[in-house]
Parts: structure tokens; sequence; C-alpha cells
């Protein structure tokens, strides 16, 4: 009976990290279907699994999203188009990085089709598949098709309705609005912080005449916010046509004399920017190692970087009063994987079980040592599910402002950190007139 | 060969046997008047249904239909109030098609007044057009009336609980009405509603 000995030596990178695993198999061959040799098939399997999972699966995203960060976003793009095999566990997020940096590119009919192709499988998803499951109870959730954050569902619609307001199809972006609503109504609490989207919706509303549903969202949202002051001035505006005289006084109270009177002139036209500041947050691991190397590992979200920004629009060398709402991508992020806290803990803890009588059953069958090794793949298998969309803000600001003369106007975009300026973007000239609404999207990444 | 290698080829082809159906792309054609619904969202039998169901009444009770000289309207389409991207102009184009083979109504051609700008300024002014064979300016029939809509949804699914299956509700209403250009008054107006309960499986393999 001779003995053999095998090497084997891979790396992958999980969401940044690289981990490197080197292990020497020793292996016995007595007789065809052995014990040892199920078992090592076994181990095999796995750690294949989540080689093959966890692994390659985000490859040509990881390359994307460090080309669009390196201001190259339409490398990023390139890189993305025309991937064959892409493993269908990762396409939610293909699409949702493919169509942010298309919207980046200012490609937003292109943008549309990558999220309609993200807000279609997220429908899809709402099936759990039993064998995916069953699976990721053994192994990790690598295994499983990425379903998005609460949060990240609910931005699919909030771009989608960017695109279509930027490409002024109003009724579209309703639709949109409408949807964005639903996920908001499933998931209130965790995500009652992004205001930009309710702002969004109320807007979409106001295109289209239906001043009643934009003023309910308006008043929604100033609820919510910490001041009503952002929304005040839409708040006094609507509730005044539709002669909720005492609530439209209340709100009056909220805007400051200045702007007040700027709010009672008729402007020409109005200039409205979805602006996106930073670098949105990543995913990371956490982990808690029990007696008897189990390891339990759960995902946070971490921040990189700065989160906010003031903007400062000028016209023709003159600061524009302006009123804006942001989100805080961040902190909505967070919220929502807060409240699936409960159920990622019961997953673990039914998976370490699970892995531990595994380990246990082959320990009490075999020779300590592929018990041991068995236990070294189990463990180095429990990697939490730090997928996420990373091409994200970490903020997201709508700023409106009313222009009072009509014409070509020349604006200038200052964002300003701390005490420097960051970054000036100067707009394309932008015709104004006739009470028209004009819509501009800027990425602010430094 | 013992029963016990024949039972087992048995179970290998039937497997094979149902692999292989099951994995075999089919395509069939369906009638157009076949109800067909994979869900409870809208679709071109549900568009069938309305058009039939808004253009029987528009002929039969609406105040234009016994006119001796049939009116002429112009459609300014259907607003989609739904939660669905559904193209309405495929309800106007078939009530208007409805309404032309009915012969009781005229209609303005509005999504090709720029061409007919194009093609009447070209005969004029690109000299390329014989004086004997250009279209009269000055024209074009006016219409006396405004044919609108309104297409509504609202949905329902049902609350969180344990269960396999998970149900939603969709209604649709469409409300059209058609409008004396002359007066603001409205001539006549009719809704047609539609709806239906769908189930999906919560858990897949």
């Amino acid at each position: 009976m001779g003995a053999q000995r095998g090497t084997c030596q891979r790396s992958f990178k999980t969401n940044h990290r690289v981990v490197a695993v080197s292990c020497h198999l020793p292996y016995k061959t007595n007789c065809f279907f052995s014990k040892d040799l199920i078992a090592w098939v076994c181990i095999a399997a796995l750690w294949g699994s989540v080689v093959f999972f966890a692994g390659c699966t985000a490859a040509p995203l990881m390359n994307a999203r460090k080309e669009f960060y390196s201001n190259d976003p339409l490398k990023a793009a390139d890189s993305l188009s025309e991937l064959r095999d892409f493993p269908s566990n990762d396409k939610l997020l293909l699409f949702m990085e493919k169509g942010l940096i298309q919207h980046h590119l200012g490609r937003y009919e292109e943008s549309i089709n990558e999220f309609f192709k993200a807000s279609k499988l997220i429908e899809e998803q709402e099936t759990i598949s039993l064998s995916r499951q069953s699976l990721s109870l053994v192994t990790t959730d690598w295994i499983t098709q990425y379903k998005g954050e609460y949060s990240e569902r609910l931005w699919v619609h909030t771009y989608l309705m960017m695109n279509f307001l930027l490409l002024h199809k109003y009724e579209s972006a309703l639709v949109e609005a409408k949807k964005a609503l639903k996920v908001l109504e499933k998931h209130p609490e965790s995500l009652a912080d992004d205001y930009f989207t309710r702002a969004l919706i109320a807007l979409c509303y106001e295109n289209l005449g239906q001043t009643n549903d934009a003023y309910i969202e308006y008043k929604k949202l100033a609820g919510l916010m910490h001041s009503p002051y952002p929304v005040a001035g839409e708040l006094y505006r609507l509730g005044s046509q539709l002669g909720f005289t005492k609530e439209a006084e209340h709100y009056k109270k909220v805007i400051p004399k200045s702007q007040f009177a700027l709010l009672k002139k008729k402007p020409a036209g109005e200039l409205i920017l979805f602006v996106g500041v930073g670098t949105g947050p990543v995913k990371v691991s956490d982990d808690i190692i029990a007696p008897a190397s189990i390891r339990f590992s759960f995902p946070r979200y971490e921040s990189r970087g700065f989160s906010d920004a003031q903007i400062i629009v000028s016209d023709s060398g003159q600061r524009l009063p302006a009123v804006s709402v942001t989100t805080s991508i961040d902190k909505v992020a967070s919220a929502s994987l807060q409240a699936r806290a409960s159920k990622i803990v019961v997953k673990e803890t039914a998976r370490a079980a699970i892995k531990e009588a595994m380990a246990q059953a082959v320990e009490h069958k075999n020779e300590s040592v592929i018990g041991v090794l068995l236990r070294a793949a189990l463990f180095l298998m429990e990697e939490a599910d730090t997928r996420c969309w990373e091409t994200l803000p970490a903020s997201l600001k709508l700023i409106r402002l009313r222009i009072l003369r009509p014409g070509k106007h020349h604006f200038k975009v200052t964002v300003v950190r701390g005490r420097g300026i960051v970054e000036e973007i100067t707009l394309p000239e932008i015709s104004v007139s006739s009470g028209r609404k004009i819509y501009h999207s800027i990425r602010v990444n430094n | 060969m013992t029963s016990h290698i024949k039972s087992s080829l048995l179970v290998a082809v039937i497997s094979a046997f149902c692999l292989i159906i099951g994995c075999t792309a089919t395509t069939r054609t369906v009638s157009t008047d076949e109800a067909l619904h994979y869900d409870e969202a809208y679709d071109f039998s549900d568009k069938k249904t309305i058009v039939k169901n808004l253009v029987e009444p528009l002929l039969a009770t609406s105040p234009l239909s016994g006119t001796t000289e049939p009116p002429v309207i112009i459609i300014y389409g259907i607003a989609n109030r739904t939660s669905e991207h559904i193209d309405t102009s495929g309800i106007t184009d078939d009530i208007r098609e409805a309404l032309l083979k009915a012969g009781k109504f005229r209609f303005i051609n509005e999504t090709q007044r720029g061409n007919i700008a194009t093609e009447t300024d070209y005969q004029y002014n690109s000299g390329a057009v014989s004086p004997e064979t250009r279209i009269e300016r000055a024209r074009q029939a006016g219409a006396k009336y405004m044919l609108t809509g309104t297409l509504r949804s609202i949905e329902k699914e049902e609350p969180r609980q344990v269960r396999l299956k998970k149900k939603s509700l969709r209604y649709y209403s469409l409300h059209l009405e058609l409008t004396d250009i002359k007066t603001s008054l409205i001539s006549w107006a009719h809704s047609v509603e539609l709806a239906r309960e769908a189930s999906r499986p919560i858990i897949g393999w």
C-alpha cells in the first residue's frame, strides 16, 4: 500500500482581501471508493466550489470598478461590455454597475437598458432557490445569486427615474417613481433616510401635474427629515395651489425671507442637478472565532473616504440660491443591511451547526487528520458575502435652482470640502425659457 | 443480464428522456383571439379586451355616431398612470382603426404633421415638383373633437405571512373621453375595468 503526497496552492480574491491558501494532502490509496477517498472528494468539491464561486466571479467587475475610480469610465464600460459566460450569481451586480457607469457617461438610454435588466432580475429573484440555499448551508453564501440589499433594489429605480428625467420622458419616470414607492413601502424603516429618492418621486408627480400626489410625497419627506426646510418652498407653493392655506402658512414660516421673496417671483425656468459625491461604501467581513475552529462571518458596510461636500452653483460668477436634498448612501446602505441582520445570524448559526456536525462525523469515521483538514476547509469557506454595488457614490444630492432670467446661461458647479475647493465643473451652455425644467447629472469622485 | 441491471438501465433511460424533453426549446403559434395570461401584468389580451369594450359603446352610444357628416377627431393619446411601462399608443392605434373601419368618424393624423409639413415645403420650395401636381395648401381638416384617456392601475400584494405561494391582485381601468374642442365640453366618456389575481411560488428548485 503506497502513500502519495499531493500539493495544492490556490489564491483567490474576496473583496480586495487576498486570501492565500496552501495545503499538503496526504492520502492513502487502498481500495476504490474507500471512506478516505470519499472524504477527500468531499473536501475537494467543497474547496473547488469556494475557489470557483468566490474567486472567479467578480474579476471583470473588480477591473471595471478600478477603472471607474481611476477616472476612466469609458474603459470601465468597455470592460463590462460583451462579457460571455458571466456567472449568473453576479448578474445583478453586473447590470447595476453597468447601468451606473453608462449613466455617468451620459448614455442614458443604455443605462436604462441595464437597469431594466436589473429590475427584471430582482422580480425573478423573489422565488427562493431551494437547491442553492441548501448548498449554501454547507458551503458559503457566495454560491447563491446576489439579490441586492433593499437599498440597492431601491436605487435601481432611483437611477431609472434620473435617466428618464434627463431624457424628459416624464411618464416613464413616474412609472419608476411608483415602483420605487413600492420598495419604500416594503422597507419603510431601513429606507427612511433616503431623502433623495423621495424628493425625486415628488418631482416625477409634479412634472405630470399630479400636484396632490407631489404634495403628499413632499409632506412625507418633510416628516422624515430633521428639518423640513429643503422642501418647505415646494410645500408652500403646492399647498397654496391646492387650497391648503393653513398648512401652506405653516411651511412658509420655515422658509428664510430672502428665499421667500425669490419664491414669489415667476422663474424663467428651473435647473435641477443630480450630484453624486464621493465613493460609496463597501462590505467587509467581520469574523468571530469560537473554539473547535468554528468561524462566524458577518458582512458589514465600511465607508470609503469622504461622504459629503458642499455644492455651489454660480451663473456668470454670481452664486445662485439653491435648495438641496441629500441622501447618505453609507447610512441607508448600512440600515438596509442591519434590517437583514437577524436573517443573516440565523443562517450563519445553522451553517456553523451543520458544518460542525459534518466535521465531527468525518472525524468519527476517518483518521483524525482528514477531520482536521475538513475543518480547515470549512473554516476558510466561511467567508461573509461581501458582494455589493460599488460604483455608487457616498451621497446623492438633488439641487434645485430657480432661474429668473430667460436665455442662455453658463453655469459653474464648485465642489467644496472642508475649507478648500475640490473641483470646478463648467456645465455646457443651457438655454432657459418658458418655465422649462432642465436636468443635469454630475459625479464628483475626488 | 440480471434484473437489477435491467431496472437500473430503465431508470437511466427514463431519466435521460425526461432531461432531454425538459431541455428542448419549443415554439407554437398562438391565436391573437386566445386569452393568454402568464401573470397578472398587462398583456396583448388585455389590450384587445380594452379596445373592444371601448369601441362598441363609442359607436353605439356616442352622440356623434348618428351624425350625417362623420366628425373629425384628433387623438391626443392615453396617459399611462400605471406602475408599468405600457405603450398606450397601441391602444389608440387600435381604437382609431376600429372606428375608421366603422366609417362613422374621421381622424387627423397628428403623428405625421411634421412629415406633412416637410413634404408640402418640398413640393413648393425645392423646385423639383411640377406646379400642377402640388397639393393645395391650407386645405387640412380641422378637428372638432379630441379623444383622450387615462390608464390607471391599482396593485395589491398579500401581506407577509408563512406561505408557499404569493398572491397579487392587479386592477386596470381605462377612462376615455371625447371633448368638443370649440366648447371644451365633454361629449362622451366611458371606462373599461379589468382585474386579475395571480399567484407565484415563493420556493423554487
